[in-house]
């Protein structure tokens, strides 16, 4: 039975469709029907490691780095001295989380015990519970996933780009935060998050499997209360703040790599507000690299012959309501000339050398690509919360692709690689290193 | 779901499973031989220069260009060993008809591309081009050496080749440079078209064609190959021979600890669903002692956990932690496994393992790609069975029999890989920025 309460998203062509239910809590609940052996859900919070500024009693107080993960960790212990963890394996169920720079999710995917194992997601979730000792406890084991972290060039390379992206947005720092910065971890200041964020309306519920939406709706009744909590985020983002111009050209690092890696990114301030326009800017720009920065096209070519970079040269746009920009990542004995033979091709070209042809294939391919996540419940569901927490509709963006004109891909062109948008982060081998 | 195996020629097959639960399917192409000392440099210098062109796409941008118009099937080469065996694997995954312009052909297309890539790729008289070759032997040593900046990944590789120091046909990091260093490109060509006349071509398909119609095009795409029945090295538990203890250091903040025993067991043994499941209460998960205790109850560490490998019996667990604790954590895995080995596992563990390990077999069924890894590696040792049949027989497994192949575990490698920025009292020095 499907009720006025409950809105229907389908999209023909794809065969796929899910339903929307606003429940008198506040929190929005997704179901995405698929006959598949397993079930996925994600109780996620609206609330990463860049909505570190809280509004208190009229003032905006600045919180440790890392606290969103450190949260996210904590949150899995329960009052009675059990763990999330032992309730979901009791039952086969497989449970994860993750912080990323704008959301937290928690999740499990199961094969059976789906009710049960949504009623532990959902207990766990809404029950907080820390107290010193645990905190104290916690605080050596995330000290060690940093420092897990800290060895990774890959890692440091890709925030050394942010670093030299951003002056002052919070995304320029670790999602983990720094030993330094944990150490200022609460419970207090846990629960305080807590409060702001992890309000219901600031949430959303994602199950993807053999499931109905009444099946999914009776669960959430009987575990969630029945009326909206007067608590509610107030998000303080620092994307006004931000020049169009990368803060830093250059960002070098010296760790043990075989040859020097880098990531050139490409800073982007213009991000519209209205989701829809957000998703169009998404599809296109996607689109113009595949045109500019594929491995059928020329730069990776001239690049890959000349010996300049590793095959495994990678490129990618991200965009949301708080940041954007386009990076380049790869290996190469002179990142100094990928940069500088990167930015002579783009300066070689202009908007009417890209090609119809060129155009179709990166249509074709970005199509292809977002088809192909719709074969299992963990890639929906995790997609769908990033679409839903941009506000946008998942199955909509099939047609959103195909709407991009030619036009639009040169007006990004035209507009989106100027010099000063560009910074390189390269970690080059240690001093002395044996290369 | 069921696959159906069909023999094109003696030494072409073809593995279906035909279904329509899926939007992208899969196609792939094993081709396996005995694992032997140089055979890993060749595939992976071959797995190079196959990608770099063919007769018909004579340049990799070419090819590359075909691959997106065929819907972004990107094509992957790849080694993978198993046992004492290794394969080079083509696959690709092909999207439906059901969601393409008619005029398109996506999985006759991929077709096309590999059979041009194994049987016809760009050479000169009797060797690859000579840029082509210098080029991928430059961008395989690039990828040998880039393992150093992955530590956790470093820590683990050191650790196996201590593991199999006594087997020469486990190649270590130093003997595999010197022969890609070593090999030219009239060497890997003739090692080539030995491989093509040694080996048999193995098919996998998952896709709503049906077996008769991926067969037709695989006939037609390979009617020129030629190859051979090859039997597999069978699958041999590794023996432990001596204790062996190796520090290393390197430049990086956190210590790596890669600790690996001897199973005795195999994927073929009768044993083996009891040795699966002792994994998964040693280490396999996280409610898993290593994970409860290790980082949960002493919070050494973030990751702590132990991987199975099912074709040579070993058992190897890796944790990241502070240089100071290394005894300590060393300490707390090997209590661990004693408590094991003295029947201390409740009845919540062995629930959550078995449970854990039903879950894994039944969920293969929504990856194509992972009905091709349970499929394509266990029918090479004979091993008949569907993935559900196959979870089922953990069911039956006693505490009593996972506690004997807990007493028949020995320790045989503890690999340490010291980090040198961390200060002995644990705290770390900020990395040279």
């Amino acid at each position: 039975m499907i009720t006025n309460d409950i809105k229907l998203y389908e999209n023909t062509a794809l065969r796929e469709k899910y339903y929307k239910y606003s429940h008198p809590c506040g929190l929005d609940i997704y179901v995405f029907p698929k006959k598949l052996s397993s079930s996925y859900a994600i109780l996620a919070a609206h609330y990463g490691s860049i909505d570190n500024v809280l509004q208190k009693a009229g003032n905006t107080v600045t919180v440790p780095d890392g606290i969103a993960h450190f949260l996210e960790h904590k949150l899995f212990a329960n009052e009675d001295g059990t763990d999330a963890f032992e309730h979901f394996s009791a039952i086969g169920a497989d449970a994860n989380a993750y912080t990323s720079f704008n959301k937290t999710a928690y999740l499990f995917n199961c094969t059976d015990n789906f009710d049960d194992s949504l009623k532990i997601l959902i207990d766990f979730v809404t029950h907080p519970y820390f107290t010193k000792e645990s905190v104290e406890r916690e605080r050596g084991i995330i000290a060690q996933e940093i420092k897990m972290y800290d060895d990774s060039p890959a890692e440091a390379c890709y925030y050394g780009m942010l670093e030299g992206l951003y002056e002052k947005h919070a995304i320029r720092r670790n999602i983990c935060g720094s030993v330094e910065s944990i150490e200022e971890i609460t419970p207090e200041l846990l629960y305080e998050c807590y409060r702001v964020f992890y309000n219901l309306s600031n949430m959303a519920l994602i199950v993807c499997g053999d499931l109905s939406p009444e099946r999914i709706i009776a669960i959430a009744d009987e575990m969630l209360p029945r009326e909206k909590s007067e608590a509610h985020a107030v998000r303080v983002r620092e994307t006004a703040l931000e020049s169009p111009a990368a803060f830093m050209p250059r960002v070098s690092k010296k760790m043990k790599v075989s040859k020097p890696i880098f990531n050139i990114g490409i800073k982007d301030v213009d991000i519209p507000e209205d989701p829809l326009q957000r998703q169009r800017k998404d599809a296109a720009m996607s689109i113009l690299n595949e045109m500019l920065f594929s491995r059928a096209g020329t730069l990776y070519n001239e690049l890959f012959e000349s010996g300049l970079i590793s095959p495994e040269a990678s490129y990618c746009y991200t965009i949301n309501e708080s940041f954007a920009f386009n990076s380049l990542a790869g290996e190469s004995d002179s990142p100094e000339e990928v940069l500088a033979k990167t930015c002579e091709y783009l300066h070689s070209i202009t908007a009417d050398d890209l090609s119809e042809e060129d155009f179709e294939r990166g249509k074709r391919v970005m199509y292809a690509e977002f088809v192909k996540e719709f074969d299992s419940t963990d890639s929906i569901a995790n997609n769908m919360l990033s679409f839903i927490f941009d506000g946008a509709d998942i199955l909509g963006y099939s047609d959103i692709i195909s709407d991009v004109t030619l036009d639009d891909v040169k007006q990004l062109f035209k507009d989106s690689f100027k010099d000063e948008y560009f910074t390189l982060c390269a970690v080059y081998p240690l001093d002395g290193q044996e290369q | 779901m069921t696959p159906t195996k069909t023999y094109i020629r003696d030494s072409v097959s073809l593995t279906a499973i035909t279904t329509d639960k899926f939007k992208t399917g899969m196609i792939s192409l094993s081709l396996s031989l005995p694992l032997s000392q140089r055979l890993t440099a060749y595939n992976m210098l071959l797995s190079g220069v196959l990608r770099r062109g063919t007769e018909k796409f004579p340049s990799m941008a070419l090819l590359n260009k075909r691959l997106d118009e065929l819907y972004a099937s990107a094509i992957e080469i790849k080694n993978a060993r198993f046992g004492k065996n290794e394969m080079l694997v083509f696959s690709a995954e092909i999207l439906d008809n059901a969601f393409i312009d008619g005029s398109t052909d996506v999985l006759d297309g991929t077709l096309e591309i590999i059979s041009q890539m194994l049987l016809h790729p760009l050479k000169d008289a009797d060797a690859f081009p000579q840029n082509i070759f210098e080029r991928e032997k430059s961008n395989v040593t690039d990828a040998v050496k880039a393992e150093i900046n992955n530590p956790k990944a470093y820590a683990a590789n050191r650790c196996a080749e201590l593991l199999h120091k006594d087997d020469p046909d486990f190649p270590t990091l130093e003997e595999l440079l010197k022969t890609i260093s070593e090999t030219d490109a009239k060497t890997l060509y003739e090692y080539y078209l030995r491989l093509l006349a040694s080996t048999e071509l193995r098919f996998f398909y998952v896709g709503s064609e049906s077996s008769e119609s991926v067969s037709k095009i695989i006939k037609e795409r390979f009617s020129e190959f030629n190859g051979s029945l090859t039997l597999p090295n069978p699958i041999k538990a590794e023996v432990f021979t001596e204790l062996k203890t190796v520090t290393e250091d390197m430049p990086v903040s956190q210590g790596k600890l890669s600790i690996a025993f001897r199973t005795g067991v195999t994927a073929k043994d009768k044993e083996y669903f009891a040795a699966a499941l002792f994994n998964e209460i040693f280490g396999g998960s996280p409610s898993s002692k290593l994970f409860m205790n290790v980082r949960e109850k002493l919070g050494l560490c973030y990751y702590c956990s132990s991987s199975y490998d099912t074709y040579l019996g070993n058992i190897t667990v890796s944790s990241g932690i502070n240089v100071s604790d290394k005894d300590a954590a060393l300490g707390e895995i090997l209590r661990q496994l004693e408590d094991i080995k003295q029947g201390i596992i409740s009845d919540a563990e062995l629930t959550a393992a078995k449970k854990s390990i039903a879950h894994w077999y039944r969920q293969i069924y929504d990856y194509p790609f992972e009905l091709f890894a349970f499929y394509g590696t266990r029918s090479l040792f004979g091993i008949e069975a569907s993935p559900e049949e196959y979870g089922k027989r953990f069911d039956a497994v006693t505490r009593d029999e996972i506690i004997k192949v807990a007493r028949g575990v020995t320790l045989d490698t503890v690999y340490f890989l010291r980090g040198t920025l961390a200060k002995t009292n644990g705290e770390t020095e900020d990395c040279d920025e």
